[in-house]
């Protein structure tokens, strides 16, 4: 394993822990999934030069369009109120 | 003559090639690394806020600077897929350079939006991401 490797699991596994840790604070599953969909963006795009393969540049896009759905559901939400 | 002609250009060519793949993990290391500090900082900082300051409503100015980090990793790893595909490009590598492109700019224009929305929203006074 080497360290680009070790950096992105470290990343996913911040995604995860910060997104628990920000949805147990606000007290909303939305707003904890968009930080843990942010680091894992972030994760992804470390992947990127290691592994620049059209399901890396995928998983990228797919991860930046969930990020946007849930966000806009977000604002959405906090606009309702 | 002719022979060495041929010879100097392959030389000079590998040369070439060997400059541009050294930028290329240069510039490639620069992301990598403002990607992770990015996210450590933005860790950090959600853990402060949630643990010590206990105020969800800074959650936004948070998100918004990791994607700040997020949107100048992006810039630097187009620099690195631009640099590469100046040495005899092929198509499989301009057209991921094409997906990375459009990423980076869903990215940016997405963040912006959300920034100006935040700032509507929370009065947080940065100006939107360019």
């Amino acid at each position: 394993m080497n360290a680009l490797t070790e950096a992105v699991l470290l990343v996913s596994a911040m995604g995860v822990l910060g997104g628990a840790l920000v949805a147990f604070v606000a007290r909303r599953v939305h707003t904890g999934l968009v930080t843990m969909l942010d680091l894992w963006t972030t994760a992804s795009l470390l992947r990127l030069p290691d592994d620049a393969s059209w399901s890396a540049i995928g998983t990228v896009a797919g991860l930046v369009a969930l990020r946007k759905v849930v966000a806009s559901v977000l604002v959405r939400r906090r606009r309702n109120g | 003559l002719q022979r060495i002609t041929v010879v100097d250009a392959s030389v000079g060519e590998g040369l070439l090639r060997e400059g541009v793949f050294l930028l290329v993990r240069v510039v490639e290391a620069g992301a990598a690394a403002i990607l992770f500090c990015g996210a450590a900082v933005g860790f950090a900082r959600f853990a402060w806020v949630a643990l010590v300051r206990r105020d969800p409503a800074e959650f936004a100015a948070v998100r918004l600077d990791l994607g700040r980090f997020l949107v100048l990793g992006l810039e630097f790893q187009l620099a690195a897929d631009l640099l590469r595909t100046a040495v005899a490009p092929s198509f499989d590598e301009i057209g991921k350079l094409a997906a990375v492109v459009a990423i980076r700019t869903a990215l940016n224009f997405f963040l912006g939006r959300e920034i100006r929305e935040e700032r509507s929203e929370v009065g947080h006074g940065e100006g939107p991401m360019r």
